[in-house]
């Protein structure tokens, strides 16, 4: 135990042992030292007109001299060298409780910023949080975009807790008013008690974490304690999803007013971008891809189109047939939207997708005359997508082909055109719809 | 024979704290030894056969490194498991840890609870 203090492992330690030894011989005298149950730890037995010196740590009896008068030094020596050792012992437990801490914090913040999701967050900290602090329930709630409403994120739940009939919600207003943690103990004489600490970067507070136990048990400072160092961590971490999301918002916002901009132009293309992300994507999942990729496809399928912009009205408008002049110049939009991706880094990645979308499997197409695995796989998907829209939407320039043909189309130029596992994986999904 | 953990560091502090952390140990009979460097942590390793030791990298003289490499590499002790320990934030030089021989490596501050967990898992006693 920690904060007990074993007389025999005190006496036992070498250089006290010493000193005892050193003062009995200096005073001339013999003593016998028991511990509570009356064994000997050092020393004989007892003697006829012997007297009996407590050795007392922390207030506390931990054992006897026994001798003459003078043995008293002895057991007030003990005494102080006992009362020494458990102070010392106090101290190295609360250094090792900081080193939890430390510990703590340290893998907390670790395992946080290994993920930018909310919900991945909450849960970290709700499952340190409980590990540390005895709890039936746990959770976290944050504020909705509007600030109005109070969201759930993550909740751990142990055992049917009833906190929310209990009206802990009023508690759970009190801390977001005042903006400090509290323990709720023993909440109105029922079996539910509960730690409740804000989220808080600055003086923003981002929502609430706490935790709670439905079977009689009380919660102090230390639990709040450690509570709100797990809170700190989770808000900083909740805080920077935040930015993360906005970011990406922000791009996201980006990439549709890119479209936007040459539906805006060419009318005819209107919701061309979407249908073949639908179809690409479509593709990509029954091709294996990750999300990492998928979100590729879905980029590249949108902007594959967008070096259109760069193309002079009159021949992107054209009603009638183009001449052979003017088709080489449409040819350069697949370079014209790469030339326009590369400014931004997030869309480095789909940057060969977009230039590639018009190569050809047998090596036929452009810009670039690159065929089979050379052209990147996104753009073989999306030569395909885009293929098949082409000839299944209205548009003036190609007369309206039933799905059927379209497909027919789409087989017979496989290993020229298109690559064939990709539109294998095409009729695949196309039979799904 | 009863199981011995070593305990290796030149400061009188962490020899404490990783003392306290395995007091409970010693009521499962388990017997602490304790080292101030490393001439004495050899010295200890070869006369006790310790179980396990929990071995500062950063001393004067014989440093962890120097200790674990005679220990696994020229006195061929390899039932002794050693866990290195090393100041977070130090750059820790995995590369020779592995190269001489140690079974595990933890940063200070340690957590207390780990250190334990692995006491446990060593010694195969259940706190």
């Amino acid at each position: 135990m920690v904060d007990e203090v074993n007389l025999k492992k005190l006496v036992g330690k070498s250089d006290v042992k010493e000193i005892v030894y050193n003062i009995l011989r200096e005073i001339n005298i013999e003593i016998s030292l028991l511990d509570l149950q009356g064994n000997i730890i050092l020393g004989t037995k007892r003697k006829d007109g012997d007297l009996e010196f407590p050795i007392k740590i922390n207030e506390k009896i931990v054992g006897w001299v026994i001798g003459e008068s003078k043995a008293s030094v002895i057991a007030s020596l003990l005494s102080y060298i006992g009362n020494s050792e458990l102070d010392k012992k106090l101290l190295i437990k609360e250094t090792l409780n900081k080193y939890r801490e430390i510990n703590l914090l340290y893998n907390l913040s670790e395992k946080m910023a290994s993920t930018i999701e909310a919900k991945e967050i909450s849960k970290i900290a709700l499952e340190e949080a409980t590990r540390l602090i005895n709890s039936t329930k746990a959770e976290i709630a944050v504020f909705s975009k509007d600030r109005k409403r109070l969201e759930k994120v993550v909740e751990l739940n142990n055992h049917n807790s009833i906190s929310d009939e209990v009206g802990l919600s009023n508690y759970v207003n009190e801390v977001l008013d005042q903006g400090v943690g509290q323990i709720i103990n023993c909440l109105d004489n029922s079996s539910e008690s509960m730690v409740c600490t804000p989220l808080k970067v600055k003086d923003k507070t981002l929502g609430v974490i706490s935790i709670s136990n439905s079977n009689n048990m009380t919660y102090d400072s230390e639990d709040l304690k450690l509570l709100n160092a797990i809170a700190t961590q989770a808000a900083i971490a909740l805080d920077n999803t935040n930015l993360y999301d906005s970011i990406r918002d922000t791009f996201l916002q980006t990439i549709e007013a890119l479209i936007e901009t040459i539906e805006k132009k060419d009318s005819y293309t209107a919701g061309h971008a979407r249908r073949v992300a639908v179809y690409s994507i479509s593709i990509g999942e029954e091709l294996g891809l990750n999300r990492s990729e998928i979100t590729k496809v879905r980029l590249a399928a949108l902007l594959h189109d967008i070096g259109k912009i760069g193309i002079q009205d009159k021949i992107l408008l054209k009603d009638s047939k183009l001449t052979g002049e003017e088709y080489e110049v449409i040819k350069k939009h697949p370079v014209f939207g790469a030339e326009i991706l590369e400014n931004i880094d997030q869309l480095k990645d789909v940057v060969p997708s977009v230039r590639g979308h018009h190569e050809r499997y047998d090596g036929k197409g452009y810009p670039d005359g690159k065929k089979g695995e050379q052209i990147p796989l996104i753009a073989r998907i999306i030569a395909v997508a885009d293929a098949f829209d082409a000839m299944t939407s209205n548009r003036p320039y190609i007369s309206n082909k039933e799905k059927e043909q379209a497909l027919n189309e789409i087989f017979k130029n496989i290993n020229t055109q298109f690559d064939p596992v990709v539109v294998k994986a095409f009729l695949k999904r196309v039979k799904v719809w | 024979m009863c199981k011995k953990i070593l305990i290796v560091d030149d400061e009188p502090h962490i020899r404490m704290l990783l003392e306290q952390t395995l007091e409970d140990f010693e009521e499962e009979g388990v017997q602490i030894l304790v080292a101030e460097n490393g001439k004495e942590a050899l010295e200890y390793i070869k006369a006790e056969k310790p179980n396990l030791v929990y071995l500062d990298v950063m001393m004067p003289h014989i440093n962890g490194f120097d200790v674990c490499n005679i220990v696994k590499n020229e006195l061929k002790i390899n039932d002794l498991y050693i866990v290195l320990l090393t100041a977070k934030g130090q750059e820790f030089d995995r590369k020779r840890g592995l190269e001489v021989g140690a079974d595990l490596y933890l940063t200070k501050p340690f957590d207390p609870d780990l250190i334990v967990e692995k006491t446990e898992e060593v010694l195969k006693i259940k706190l």
